[in-house]
């Protein structure tokens, strides 16, 4: 039986049809059309699929859509508005740290939820952060150095 | 197939909902251990209910000397919480060893206890803590230790299509009492233990009076260390009873060779080390509360 839900998504308001077993990510990208969340493994292994929900980063492969009922969810297209990237994209892209970027809408949803709640962190806290990540490209070293970066911007512009 | 997915707001409603559907619904709280078996195709429950929203079911809370959790915490809310840091510091050690931030953003203590890995972080040092689940069914409420509720690999007493765990309880540690939560994996995130080791210490007028040593995975459920316990109880607390007691924790390990966990063999071998070293951070906790021995 399909079941109607509300829910903020990236400031907007869904009043939409679910199905029971459908998970957050199907939702997002089949029914939403929102294709920069990625699927990885579709088993919480990769974080390709990092959204976050009320503030916390999550795999969304793993949630079924009916749990966000109620509730504020972003993913990476809700960060720049058609002018402006998010300083975590603009860093990303100045410090090299993407290549094929299929890792890269998950990992910056994962620090965006670091950030927001850790405005300035250290880099253990960065690598602890991001460890749901798994990127097969970079090495991480300039995903890492992007975030700090991007963590210095937004404290200055405060 | 999922056929519906329903919210209950108390465990009544909880119970009633998975009565109706007599053994086809199934308990979900933080869904990562069972939307894996829907992703595997099999789930055989064709109705959820989902538990996260459940009045109390995130609460922590600390009454006559016991810590009570809600079965519906999440690990990274137990690793963050100051009542657990404060009077079972190594149950958040051991949440925040659990998968990453994403996984323990949704899993729940309650989870990893009626999941029944052998190796489950939480439950493990849950088997330490001595901690006692409530299970709540149609003809009441019923106390199990967490260490009593393994039926098998992967199989708990607790029937989630039939019965809901509600609380986690044990008793606060004292002053005299420290405790210790050491893993040994491939990598720092998203990798299973290869082993590890729950410990903890009482001491009293300079011996040890309590101590409970857990050791996982080496068995089908989390295993107490019983010769290296029995042989603990009234030594000083020394370097040397640590490392007697550690060499003797593999009598009770009966790890198995494993493609994912490493050979019985190397197990074994490091199995002492982490021992001893659960030991002694367990007694340098105790040297630094205030008041300690
Ligand atoms: C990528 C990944 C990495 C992981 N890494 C780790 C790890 O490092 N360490 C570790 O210990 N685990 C790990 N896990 C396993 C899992 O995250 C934990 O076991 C978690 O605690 C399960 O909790 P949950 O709330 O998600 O359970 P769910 O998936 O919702 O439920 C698991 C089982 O318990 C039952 N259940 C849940 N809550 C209750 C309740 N209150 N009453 C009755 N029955 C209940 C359900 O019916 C189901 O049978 C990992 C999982 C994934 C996908
Ligand atoms: S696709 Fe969700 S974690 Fe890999
Ligand atoms: S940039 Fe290719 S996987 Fe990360």
């Amino acid at each position: 039986m399909k079941r109607r839900i509300t829910f903020i998504l990236n400031g907007e308001k869904m009043d939409i049809e679910v199905s029971p077993g459908q998970m957050l990510i199907s939702l997002i990208k089949d029914d939403l059309h929102l294709h920069g969340t990625k699927k990885g493994c579709a088993r919480g292994e990769c974080g390709a699929c990092t959204v976050i929900i009320d503030g916390k980063a999550v795999n969304s492969c793993l949630i079924p859509a009916l749990k966000v009922q109620g509730s504020i969810v972003e993913t990476i297209e809700g960060l720049s508005t058609p002018t402006r990237l998010h300083p975590l994209q603009q860093s990303f892209i100045e410090n090299g740290a993407v290549q094929c970027g299929y890792c890269i809408p998950g990992t910056i949803m994962s620090a965006k939820a670091l950030l927001d709640k850790k405005p300035c962190p250290t880099v253990a806290e960065v690598k602890m952060g991001i460890a749901g990540n798994i990127c097969r490209c970079t090495g991480y070293v300039k995903i890492e150095k992007a975030i700090l970066e991007a963590a210095q911007i937004i404290s200055n512009s405060i | 197939m999922i056929q519906d997915y329903l919210f209950a707001n108390d465990t009544e409603e909880a119970l009633a909902q998975l009565y109706r559907y007599a053994g086809t619904a199934m308990v979900i709280a933080g869904g990562t251990d069972l939307m894996v078996n829907v992703a595997d195709l099999k789930l055989k429950a064709q109705v959820l209910i989902d538990v996260t929203r459940m009045e109390g079911f995130h609460k922590i809370a600390l009454k006559d000397g016991y810590l009570t959790i809600g079965a519906g915490v999440t690990m990274s809310e137990a690793a963050e919480n100051e009542l657990i840091y404060a009077y079972a510091r190594s149950l958040a050690v051991a949440a925040a060893c659990v998968g990453s931030v994403q996984i323990r953003n949704a899993a729940t203590l309650g989870g990893n206890i009626v999941k029944a890995q052998p190796a489950a972080d939480a439950a493990v040092m849950l088997v330490a803590l001595g901690a006692v689940i409530s299970v709540c069914g149609r003809s009441g409420k019923r106390e199990i230790l967490v260490e009593e509720s393994y039926a098998g690999l992967g199989q708990s007493v607790v029937d989630p299509t039939k019965e809901i765990v509600s609380e986690i309880k044990f008793k606060a540690l004292g002053n005299n009492q420290g405790c210790a939560y050491i893993r040994l994996a491939h990598r720092k995130a998203l990798a299973l233990p290869i082993l590890n080791v729950g410990v903890i210490l009482s001491v009293d007028e300079r011996k040890i009076s309590k101590v409970r040593i857990v050791m996982a995975p080496v068995d089908i459920k989390p295993q107490r260390a019983m010769a290296a316990e029995e042989y603990l109880i009234g030594k000083m607390p020394s370097r040397e009873s640590f490392r007697t007691a550690a060499a003797m924790a593999i009598k009770d390990a009966r790890p198995r060779d494993s493609f994912i966990h490493g050979s019985k063999e190397y197990r074994l071998s490091v199995l002492p080390s982490l021992v001893e070293k659960a030991l002694l951070e367990s007694m340098e906790e105790i040297y630094k509360k205030e008041g300690g021995v």
